[in-house]
């Protein structure tokens, strides 16, 4: 069926949005055969963003890690604006102005997506507002206030859990409510048909480059690609270069919170969330007994989402990726190992993937080479990791 | 003119819900019964407050199918239709969902965010059942889909033209593209299939306006939670004072 990933997906959306996304759907495709396009979006790619980000071999974590395995980093934290999300708002942003649109909404947790999504409008001369939970809100001011700089409106979303979940269904309401003049740009690969495949298709651009490069350094393919997973869109962006790659093993590394058994987690897959529908596809969610959706917990609010893109719903239900989580307390751990390793102070949602690694090379033979996509760096995360630490700036 | 109000289940609880459905099934030809889901995105402040109200004090599908059952031991005999999102039927068990349904009396089923179309086996399954799942048309429905929503098997009960781009809530007016809209439809479904128009809906002249142009009912949901929201503390609400003015309302506009 169009839109699904066996049986996950779809397009479960009030009938308003149907014709809506239909055109999307439309214009997408076209576009995606338009050489024009596909210049464009290479060349702010390229010349703006900062395309393509190294592969970089992390020779010092590699050895602190023991040294069985050869560790290499996708530096999507070089990109303009500190994360991945660049790669998706840039494309998703100029589809909007070549289907003649006046204004781009989206919806942010941790204004990581916000930022970008701002960023882009203010590149490309369009109206630009970003709905936030009042929660997320007062945890991230610097973010709002990057946002406003940029041009773009903050509306604060006063209502429900007040954080990521109910600024998408507000997004979703204003998109229904004004969708000739508006786009929405949907931060992650998720929502309804066919926002999982756009999204997907721009940021496959991580794993396209991946690929090359490490045929550069190893000539072989990686063993293991890691990435941390809220939504999953760099996960998916770094997997989709290598689904053809039968040998290569995918791990997608959900927030473990507080640990499973708090109740407090965003793990849907790797812990205990059930097969639902929520803004627009069938996935796997976290939710009670009669099917109402449950509050998360992560000191990430990136990876802090009660859904995941049905395509890494199907990846799993396949067999071709698996599925694990990492503590907060885990997370904060990789936070410092790379920062005092390497020098690189990694977003709280990539220093899951790190921490993640510690386990990974356990199971490592000698000279295996793993891939882990570094989504974003940390600078937005110094004072939060500070206050959680206990330590005054 | 067929009336179709709806209430929240829940809000501010269920003793309350239920003495409201007794009050507004002396007027109405249908009542939709609102099963509240944690995020609903087709509903404006209005009804997503009255949901969160509902939700923090405790309600859940099988008090509501309890409530349900019990309404009709009572002899009250007006069809009902459940208005909630897929999540909740998901969660259930889309067969013993329908299968509950008609064990207790509930005759048609809306969910907003199931479009005509997307669940097919379900749709199947409510056919079986006799269970009517109301199609929602809204005023960008392209003309082929609208005609299939409109020979739909749940059009037997009604099809329900959404009047508005946009989410629930009440609006003053009614502007010309939504009369159109009314009246396009109606040249498609011919004269035989009941239309009824929902969202944004409040009075008597609005309702006026949409029967000249085609429709044969409208649906009331914000207004009447409007109505005696005003009188809620916490999960308690002045029954009497809230019950007066839905009387009174009904006399007015019907």
């Amino acid at each position: 069926m169009k839109g699904r990933f066996g049986e996950f997906g779809g397009q479960y959306v009030p009938e308003l949005l149907v014709p809506v996304l239909e055109e999307l759907d439309n214009e997408f495709e076209k576009l995606k055969k338009d050489n024009e396009f596909r210049k464009e979006l290479d060349y702010y790619l390229g010349q703006y963003a900062g395309r393509p980000t190294p592969l970089y071999f992390a020779e010092r974590l590699s050895k602190k890690l023991g040294g069985n395995a050869k560790i290499y980093l996708k530096r999507e934290d070089l990109l303009h604006t500190g994360a991945h999300k660049i790669n998706n708002t840039i494309g998703q942003v100029l589809l909007a102005k070549k289907m003649g649109k006046k204004r781009v909404i989206a919806e942010t947790g941790a204004g990581q997506h916000g930022v970008a999504t701002a960023t882009a409008a203010a590149l490309f001369g369009l109206n630009c507002e970003v709905y936030m939970g009042a929660n997320d809100a007062k945890r991230q001011v610097l973010n709002v206030y990057r946002m406003k700089l940029l041009g773009a409106d903050v509306r604060i979303v006063d209502i429900g859990s007040k954080t990521l979940k109910d600024a998408i269904n507000e997004a979703l309401r204003d998109y229904a409510s004004n969708s000739k003049e508006t786009h929405y740009v949907i931060g992650s690969a998720l929502g309804p048909h066919p926002y999982p495949n756009i999204v997907k298709y721009f940021q496959s651009v991580i794993g396209k480059e991946a690929h090359a490069q490490i045929m550069d350094a190893e000539a072989k393919m990686p063993d293991y690609l890691v990435a941390c997973v809220g939504g999953g869109s760099n996960a998916i962006g770094l997997f989709s270069g290598f689904l053809k790659e039968d040998t290569v093993r995918m791990i997608g590394v959900e927030a473990g919170g507080k640990g499973i058994a708090s109740g407090k987690h965003a793990a849907r897959i790797s812990g205990d969330g059930k097969k639902g529908v929520l803004h627009g596809n069938l996935s796997y969610v976290l939710q009670d007994n009669y099917g109402q959706i449950r509050e998360t917990h992560s000191v990430s609010a990136g990876l802090d989402y009660p859904s995941i893109g049905p395509e890494h719903a199907y990846l799993y239900e396949l067999g071709n990726a698996k599925y694990v989580n990492i503590t907060d307390s885990e997370a904060l751990e990789g936070f410092h190992l790379l920062s005092e390793t390497e020098g690189i102070i990694p977003a709280l949602e990539s220093a899951h993937a790190i921490a993640y690694l510690k386990k990974l090379v356990l199971k490592c033979k000698q000279e295996d080479v793993i891939i882990v996509n570094l989504s974003g760096r940390g600078d937005k995360d110094v004072a939060h990791v500070a206050e959680l630490e206990g330590v005054k700036i | 003119m067929m009336f179709v109000p709806y209430v929240c289940c829940g809000d501010p609880n269920l003793e309350f819900s239920a003495k409201l459905i007794r009050a507004l099934a002396r007027h109405a030809d249908i009542v939709e019964l609102g099963i509240p889901f944690s995020d609903p995105i087709a509903d404006g402040k209005t009804i997503q407050m009255a949901t969160s109200r509902a939700l923090a004090n405790g309600v859940n599908i099988e008090k509501i199918f309890g409530m349900v059952a019990m309404l009709r031991h009572e002899g009250i005999e007006v069809p009902f239709v459940f208005m909630t999102y897929y999540n909740i039927v998901y969660a259930y068990g889309r067969e013993k969902f329908l299968k509950m349904m008609k064990e207790v009396g509930v005759q048609g089923l809306i969910i907003p965010d199931l479009p005509f179309g997307e669940d097919p086996e379900f749709e199947n399954m409510a056919e079986n059942e006799g269970i009517c799942i109301i199609g929602l048309i809204t005023q960008n429905t392209k003309k082929e889909r609208a005609k299939k929503i409109l020979e739909s098997c749940g059009s037997s009960m009604f099809t329900y033209l959404v009047s508005v781009s946009g989410v629930t809530g009440v609006r003053d007016d009614i502007d010309k593209e939504s009369i159109e809209f009314v009246k396009r439809i109606r040249k498609l479904a011919g004269n035989k299939k009941k239309l009824c128009v929902g969202f944004g809906i409040s009075n008597k002249k609005q309702a006026e306006e949409y029967h000249k142009a085609g429709a044969d009912g409208i649906v009331i949901g914000s207004h009447i939670i409007n109505i005696y929201s005003k009188y809620i503390n916490g999960d308690k609400v002045d029954e009497t004072r809230s019950l007066n003015e839905i009387e009174t309302f009904c006399s007015i506009c019907l």
